[in-house]
């Protein structure tokens, strides 16, 4: 049997590299270029990550949802891990989402929490992300766990979609506080985008990083099949 | 062996656990033969069933029914054609031999009247007042005779049981290898997974299954 | 397989689904159990002097029956756990489907049993017997339907998996939610004397939740039972 090294993970560093000084040019860009928000002064700086955050939660899961949908009609390995790697990160994003909204909430609303639509659905999607991640926990690495937490995942997608329906037909009955973050000028447009690039390639890294393990676990628990095959078959010649 | 097996596994490899259960079987079960699966307790005999039924998919390796990979097969042909005793009798307990006779039969496709259901049930050793009784207050050996009743209700041509003398007195047993011969004889292929000697010297082949590998076969 | 084949077997799983609850009548008790004393611990916790009925009627009346809905769900597949027949259920020759849809249809029996009791129970306890109950009662057949939809495919994925009381209703109840809020609002607009319109709104929306649940439910679960 040939023993082959683990790939150098070049393009890893390389994405990480990327996202490292994509995130660091915005938090300098954001602090030195852009105006503080007219009515919201300083605070509405967290804006800029606070919406990254979002994509890059909503991006997540819903490349979770659709790879486990694939899993589920052709099951294969490596998109096992690339969804759980998805949903994973998506969860993390989540919980900054809604660590970093309440956060901006307090001082622009007033309040930490309001039932806003948005705010609504990425409570609830983080918590059907939450116990697809604790469902496929429990039901272990067996293929029955494996096809249970992709068919919740998939399920959750069109349950998404139905809540941001009904959360936002539920919210508009109440005046609407969302004012303000918005974009103001043209450095705010730059700083924006910035931050979500960097962001989005934060994601990307994180999602990638989880990959590669889930897949270096996945090959580790292969040898450990091979090496019981091969003791199966040593012991079997033994009593021959 | 002549003709071809109704049902044919190649390469079989299981794991649990990150371990290999089964590694390398090869099985096949020919129309008119009882083949018997012997070995010691945690050799992988149940495994082994659960993938020739079909409900667990080997890590490697194929099973085909008549032809076809397990996993492509129509769900008509194996609902109609696999018949199951496993570890549990399989029946619903609130309800009656006979209801339960005909909602398999239902099930796999097949109408049966409670006429054929008591006929059946008469067959395996049980009276029509007890046939009628739900199944909860049966004993393990009466349930077990019920749960053999569901095979023959099925019409499955290929049946694979799972330790089926459980709970059977000496007669039950007797009637149990009966009915084994007799499916075998209307050209039915069986696989029985056993410790009971009577039951291996029913078989017309034992597999010895060890450690999750067959030792050489044996004609009985 | 054809349509016809599937809802034969549905009949047939479906009555013996209906003669197991009547003979072992312990699911159904403890399930109407469950909703009453909902309803009487809602009552402790709102009812106070004086009207607040159009304010609690909505949430109380919506909220016990999915905690009673959730209760019945994790009995569903009881009787097939209980002597390992679940796989030959499975096993049809019509596939996992007639299962499915025969369970689907047992919770929604159960629920509706459960509704008839609870709807007079909260219209009395709460002194809201004058409501208008029409919208309600069409909110009512949708959700309903929707959750024994919903519920019996996490139902019936969970059977295999440790701890899932728990679990079910950590996934059920943030996939009800539009259902949920949908059949709140419609009684409470219906109490309050608003506009057919929001509620012919709201009630398509549990229409169009039913229609996804309908197609979705079955195919992920005939998906995750076969190996």
């Amino acid at each position: 049997m040939s023993a082959t090294a683990a790939k150098r993970p070049t393009a890893l560093l390389a994405t990480l590299a990327v996202a490292t000084l994509l995130v660091e040019a915005a938090i300098v860009y954001i602090a030195v270029a852009t105006p503080a928000d007219v009515n919201l002064g300083i605070v509405q700086k967290i804006f800029y990550f606070h919406v990254g955050t979002a994509f890059a939660m909503l991006i997540s899961l819903v490349a979770g949802a659709a790879l486990s949908g694939l899993d589920l009609v052709s099951p294969s390995d490596r998109v096992d891990a690339a969804a759980r790697a998805c949903i994973e990160v998506g969860v993390v994003f989540g919980a900054m989402l809604l660590v970093s909204g309440p956060l901006w909430a307090r001082k622009s609303w007033g309040m930490y929490w309001t039932w806003e639509p948005r705010l609504t659905l990425s409570l609830l999607v983080v918590l059907l992300a939450v116990s697809v991640l604790i469902l496929r926990g429990l039901a272990g690495d067996s293929a029955t766990g494996r096809r249970v937490g992709a068919s919740l995942a998939v399920l959750a997608a069109p349950a998404s979609a139905l809540i941001h329906l009904a959360v936002k037909l539920w919210g508009g009955n109440h005046p609407s506080v969302l004012q303000g973050g918005g974009i103001q000028s043209a450095e705010m447009r730059i700083a924006f985008w910035m931050a979500v690039a960097g962001l989005l390639s934060f994601a990307a890294t994180l999602v990638a990083v989880r990959f590669r393990s889930l897949r270096l676990q996945q090959r580790v628990d292969a040898l450990e099949l091979d090496l019981s095959a091969l003791a199966l078959r040593r012991a079997a010649k033994g009593d021959a | 062996m002549s003709g071809e097996p109704l049902l044919r596994a190649t390469g079989i490899a299981a794991a649990m656990d990150r371990r290999y259960v089964l590694l390398d079987l090869d099985v096949s079960l020919h129309p008119g033969e009882i083949v018997a699966i012997a070995g010691p307790n945690g050799a992988g005999k149940t495994t082994l069933l659960r993938v020739l039924e079909g409900v667990r998919r080997p890590e490697r390796g194929e099973v085909r029914l008549g032809g076809v990979p397990m996993h492509e097969a129509s769900a008509a042909s194996l609902a109609r054609r696999v018949g199951v005793i496993g570890h549990h009798t399989g029946l619903y307990l609130d309800l009656s031999a006979v209801e339960n006779l005909r909602l398999f039969a239902t099930l796999a496709g097949r109408d049966l009247d409670a006429a054929a259901a008591l006929a059946i049930l008469a067959d395996v050793g049980l009276a029509r007042a007890d046939a009628c009784r739900p199944v909860r207050h049966y004993s393990r050996g009466m349930a077990q005779r019920a749960a053999l009743a569901r095979l023959l209700a099925t019409g499955a041509d290929i049946w694979l049981l799972d330790e089926p003398s459980t709970g059977l007195d000496r007669e039950g047993c007797a009637l149990l290898h009966r009915l084994l011969r007799d499916a075998a004889d209307a050209g039915r292929a069986l696989c029985v997974v056993s410790h009971d000697p009577a039951l291996l010297e029913v078989a017309d082949r034992v597999l010895h299954l060890v450690a999750g590998r067959l030792q050489a076969e044996e004609a009985a | 397989m054809s349509v016809g084949t599937t809802l034969r077997l549905t009949g047939a799983l479906l009555r013996k689904d209906v003669r197991v609850a009547a003979r072992s009548r312990e699911t159904a008790l403890l399930v109407l159990l469950f909703a009453v004393l909902c309803v009487l611990i809602f009552a402790f916790g709102f009812l106070r002097e004086g009207a607040v009925a159009a304010e609690v009627v909505p949430g109380v009346l919506w909220v016990t029956l999915q905690f009673a809905s959730t209760v019945a769900l994790l009995r569903l597949f009881a009787a097939e756990e209980e002597a390992g027949a679940l796989e030959l259920a499975l096993r049809s020759v019509a596939g996992p489907a007639p299962l499915f849809f025969s369970k689907a249809l047992m919770q929604l029996l159960f629920s509706g049993m459960v509704t008839a009791l609870v709807l007079p129970m909260v219209l009395v306890f709460f002194d809201a017997t004058r409501i208008p109950l029409g919208a309600t009662l069409a909110a009512l057949a949708l959700g309903l339907v929707g959750q024994a939809l919903v519920g019996t495919l996490v139902s019936g994925l969970m059977v295999r998996v440790q701890m899932r009381d728990v679990l079910l209703p950590l996934v059920l109840y943030p996939i009800l939610t539009p259902s949920l809020i949908a059949g709140v609002k419609v009684t409470a607009i219906s109490i309050a004397g608003g506009s057919t319109e929001v509620i012919g709104t709201w009630l398509s929306l549990m229409v169009v939740f039913d229609a996804v649940f309908v197609l979705a439910s079955p195919w992920l679960y005939a998906r995750a039972s076969t190996p």
